[in-house]
């Protein structure tokens, strides 16, 4: 009873979650004039090209390279991001030293200023250093755990971890590094990938920021190849720009979907004993 | 002697050690943007223009001359009150109920995420209209329900649209969800073993162990959504464009606007700092009210 | 705090102290800097080995339209030119920090008040009467200087034209037989009295297809000019509209609503900027639309398929019709670019030359010039509607607006002033009263620049 109760609530709130989506995936075969002048599931003229258009690209470019440019943006971006991450929260969750409280204010209230008064003056710091036009705005500060967010989001699992862990492997005659890779980072499996997959996800959909440092076409990732002609002006053919959006959703959906299985159910979680 | 000394220096700095990468990132890449954007809030910075100090002027005209700052902070004290609580509630919930161990719950899992996959995609501007325009779904789905219901656009009108707006950061509560999920994988079995033993229900072991276990996350959830919340105007940008009255004109379209279209960058620095000070004031109050009721395994 | 927490502070502070200053002196200096050594380069050189960027926004069409010419113009003159073509949302945004950064094309795409805009802030673009490489007899030179200028400088050049246009919807036009073709010309009281003949046979259709935006620009403004003349913000930053012009105004676009002429602006807000996504005229259930005469091509769609264009309603006495022909985009030259002269030539080549323009046809709308215009019409490459929308409304154009007309600023206080209005916030006459005291201060800060 309690199982079919679950079962049911969680089928009408995923209903109510997906139906928009699921109507998005039907209007990416409907023309302009149906897609917003009707709220009818089912297109009654279907559209069928819209998906090998879009992905035909604009100019010089398919939309298959485009996925490829994001890739190489996303995927260091997101690495790089939870490895530092985890080294960093590391140092803040299980260790003491001088000024501890003060740089974890600071790291935590780089947070609170609004993106939109950094914009120029990180603008010019990053074309002083010649990375006008590259992926390097975004992978670089990864490697230097330039999201507090994920520094933050680790202390915070590290936590969450019994001390004597850490005690029992010192014992075991580990070193802190060695505590960390071998007894700490199994159990925060989980965490780890919850920090990849956001990064991966917000940089996947960025668009002020990569539109601000990426000039070239050939380098756009997706989220600026799918508003590059949106244009009010002109007609603008909105069944392929969903179908490219839906598209370019399905990396994102895969990575969530390997990280669930290998990674966090897969995951004994009789790996910690309290 | 020395070796002595030695092993207590590094005790001290081991920490320190981890965390140079962070350091390194703040001075070469986070300071030079942050101080600046301080020094501009005392100037006339117009983005391209050779500016002037002007002193305090831009944070007194913040708090005596300005006739959206006012407008600008009520609706975006709204969103923020509206949107956090519901996205933290229903993340919990609903990540507790996924994390039982049921048949085909990976699908749910996908589901439930799916909406925060689609971010502030273009799309989102047509999905919204589509659920909540006079003739939408929402309006139709009533109308069905209940005859002689009056429908009326939602986003147009400016007691629905902040409501409206708000809902797509509900709709998209997936990252705190995956967060309590990953929270709800590190409670050991055993706990949950022993409470059995003491003939605990399910709704006693919910709040004496599910809940401080996973109170670390939740605390986090709740600063990082709040710090979000108030600096963010995608769905406003996207959806309303701060209209209807402005109501919802949030304070991150407000700084957006001033610096990136009237460009009054100074300014708009300004009154960044201001929510810089309100947002920290209220994650101190956070976690001073939460001081003892998160609970540390350290 | 500690001895030791002080001195990390002030450590903290003079590495901040110390980056500021280094930046400080550079920002300024790095891209001229950048810009001289590359110029003598290429000034020396063949001039013929150069690589140009040249940004631009717009649709699909456009993209590929000018890529084909970038390309046609290597094969001539073996310069490469790397289009970067984006769309046209946060594409100033982008502009502008590339202007702080030093970083910004070498040819750029502008709407005409940017100019204006940027000028007030610093100098970026040539002046393109200072080289001898523009052929001006193909331009309109009244036309070009009127909306390209600031102060003598002619900071740009226009690419096409564009114009108020009342666009009618053919097909609805002949289901209801509403009286208006090419030739209509009629006041904004004739267009009243038409449109309650029109709800009363017809309640279920739109008359006048609206949203904020467009109520502002194209009805509310052309209104009070029509009213008062001249400039809408002077060059010396005062206004010639009064109180009780704009009271008249505000009144008129209620009593559009008010007789249900127009939807309520509470339907239309979430379609504000995209006139054309609103079931009303994705349906076609709409007869008549005001807005640009370049928007054309997004109006059409699978319900609407024939649309025609008149001229702007005027008032019955007006001095100045108000409808506003700005050129619909305009080209300008980076300063800083590698080789002003290889711009030049380019652009010359772009908007003169019989093969550029039939290869771009009329993919950034009815080209600028007249010889232009007489090849696509030679060759088809027209749309005649639009073409005929252009030429009414130029035939009728008002007092070429100086950059200030478009001032963001301003423009969004008139608009969220009128919505009030229409939201019931506002009588006419409080909102004439707001809107004169609440422009009074970016007025200032425009005169204080």
């Amino acid at each position: 009873m309690k199982k079919f109760l679950s079962y049911a609530f969680l089928c009408l709130v995923a209903l109510i979650m997906i139906y928009p989506l699921i109507w998005l995936v039907f209007s990416s075969f409907k023309p302009n004039s149906e897609i917003f002048g009707s709220i009818r599931l089912l297109p009654q003229k279907w559209q069928t090209d819209s998906y090998t258009l879009g992905w035909r690209g604009t100019g010089q470019n398919s939309f298959g390279r485009f996925l490829l440019n994001t890739l190489e943006l996303v995927v260091p971006t997101a690495a790089f991001t939870t490895i530092s991450s985890c080294l960093v929260g590391y140092g803040f969750a299980r260790f003491t030293f001088p000024l501890k409280k003060l740089l974890m204010i600071l790291m935590i209230s780089t947070l609170m200023l609004p993106n939109t008064v950094l914009v120029i003056p990180r603008f010019i710091l990053f074309n002083r250093l010649g990375w006008n036009d590259t992926y390097y705005p975004f992978i670089i500060p990864a490697m230097f755990a330039c999201t507090p967010f994920f520094i933050y989001m680790m202390i915070q699992f590290f936590r969450g971890i019994p001390r004597d862990l850490d005690d029992a492997a010192k014992i075991d005659g580990c070193n802190s590094f060695k505590t960390l890779i071998y007894v700490l980072l199994p159990i925060l499996k989980p965490a780890m990938f919850s920090a990849f997959l956001f990064q991966f996800i917000w940089t996947w959909n960025d668009f002020f920021n990569v539109l601000i440092y990426i000039s070239s076409v050939s380098k756009y990732p997706v989220s600026l190849a799918l508003r590059m002609s949106l244009d009010s002006a002109s007609a603008v053919n909105w069944s392929t720009v969903l179908a490219m959006s839906l598209v370019s959703m399905i990396p994102c959906i895969l990575v969530y979907m390997l990280g669930q299985k290998y990674l966090i159910d897969g995951m004994a979680t009789q790996g910690i004993k309290g | 002697m020395q070796n002595n000394n030695w092993k207590k220096w590094k005790r001290k700095y081991t920490g320190m050690f981890y965390l140079t990468p962070w350091i390194i990132g703040f001075l070469a890449f986070q300071l030079y943007p942050l101080v600046m954007s301080f020094l501009y809030s005392f100037t006339d910075f117009t983005m391209l223009n050779d500016y002037k100090f002007v002193g305090l002027q831009n944070y007194i005209k913040i708090f005596t001359n300005d006739r959206l700052f006012l407008k600008s902070m009520k609706a975006t004290f709204m969103y923020v009150a509206i949107a956090l609580p519901l996205k933290m509630i229903i993340s919990l919930f609903i990540a507790g109920l996924l994390n039982q161990k049921l048949k085909g719950i990976s699908i749910f899992k996908v589901v439930y995420y799916l909406p925060s996959i689609f971010g502030g995609s273009v799309a989102i501007t047509i999905l919204w209209r589509f659920i909540f325009m006079k003739t939408g779904l929402l309006n139709t789905l009533i109308g069905a329900l209940f005859s002689g219901y009056k429908a009326f656009d939602w986003i147009g009108s400016p007691k629905t649209s902040l409501p409206v707006i708000s809902l797509l950061q509900v709709w998209q509560f997936g990252s705190s969800m995956v967060l309590f999920l990953a929270g709800l994988k590190q409670v050991p079995d055993s706990l949950y073993e022993a409470a059995d033993i003491d003939g605990a229900n399910a709704v006693q072991k919910y709040f004496r162990i599910t809940l401080p276990m996973l109170s670390p996350i939740i605390l986090f959830n709740l600063v990082m959504q709040m710090i979000q919340l108030f600096q963010d105007f995608t769905a406003a940008f996207v959806i309303t464009g701060g209209g209807a009255l402005k109501e919802t004109y949030l304070y991150g379209l407000m700084l957006y606007e001033n610096g990136f279209r009237y460009f009054k960058m100074g300014y708009a620095s300004a009154q960044s700092w201001v929510l810089f000070v309100i947002i920290i004031l209220f994650t101190f109050a956070i976690f001073r009210l939460s001081d003892g009721l998160v609970h540390y395994e350290d | 705090m500690s001895k030791k927490k002080w001195m990390a502070l002030l450590l903290a502070g003079v590495v901040s102290a110390s980056a500021l200053a280094g930046c400080g002196n550079q920002q300024t200096k790095t891209p001229e800097a950048a810009g001289e050594t590359q110029e003598q380069d290429s000034a020396e050189g063949s001039g013929r080995n150069v690589n140009l960027r040249f940004c631009w926004w717009g649709s699909d069409t456009r993209h590929e339209k000018t890529l084909e010419a970038l390309a046609k113009y290597e094969e001539l003159t073996g310069v490469h030119i790397e289009g970067e073509y984006s769309t046209i949302s946060s594409y100033y945004e982008k502009l502008v920090t590339q202007l702080a950064g030093g970083t910004a094309p070498d040819i750029v795409q502008l709407d005409y008040p940017w100019i204006t805009e940027l000028a007030a802030q610093g100098d970026f673009f040539i002046n393109m009467e200072d080289y001898d490489i523009i052929d001006f007899s193909k331009f309109d030179m009244d036309y070009t200087k009127g909306w390209c200028s600031e102060g003598n400088k002619l900071a740009a050049l226009p690419m096409a034209q564009n114009g108020f246009t009342l666009f009618y919807n053919r097909d609805v036009v002949k289901e209801t037989g509403l009286a208006v073709d090419e030739s209509t010309e009629w006041t904004w009281d004739d267009m009243i009295a038409e449109g309650e003949k029109f709800k009363a046979a017809n309640p279920d259709k739109v008359f006048l297809h609206s949203d904020l935006h467009t109520l502002e620009k194209n009805v509310f403004k052309p209104y009070v000019l029509q009213q008062c003349g001249g400039q809408w913000i002077n060059d010396d930053f005062t206004v010639n509209f009064t109180e009780e012009q704009l009271a008249k105004a505000y009144s008129y676009l209620l009593e559009l609503e008010e007789k249900g002429l127009i939807q309520p602006l509470e339907e239309t807000m979430a379609y504000n900027g995209n006139i054309d996504q609103n079931p009303v005229w994705a349906n076609g259930e709409a007869a008549l639309l005001i807005r640009w005469a370049s928007d054309y091509p997004s109006l059409i769609n699978d319900n609407v398929q024939d649309i025609g264009c008149c001229r702007l309603p005027v008032l019955e006495d007006a001095g100045d019709t108000g409808i506003n022909c700005k050129p619909s985009m305009v080209l300008a030259i980076n300063k800083d670019s590698v080789s002003v002269e290889e711009c030049l030539k380019f652009a010359n080549w772009m908007m003169t030359d019989e093969e550029a323009i039939k290869i771009l046809g009329d993919c950034r709308g009815v080209p600028a010039t007249a010889e232009a215009r007489t090849i696509l019409e030679e060759n088809d490459l027209l749309n005649p509607d639009l073409k005929t929308g252009i030429e009414i409304a130029s035939a009728n154009a008002g007092t070429a607006q100086n950059g200030y007309h478009d001032n963001s600023e301003i423009t969004s206080i008139s608009t969220e002033i009128l919505s009030r209005v229409l939201y019931r916030d506002l009588t006419p006459e409080e909102a004439a009263q707001e809107l004169m005291n609440t422009i009074e201060e970016p007025l200032a800060a425009l005169a204080g620049n």
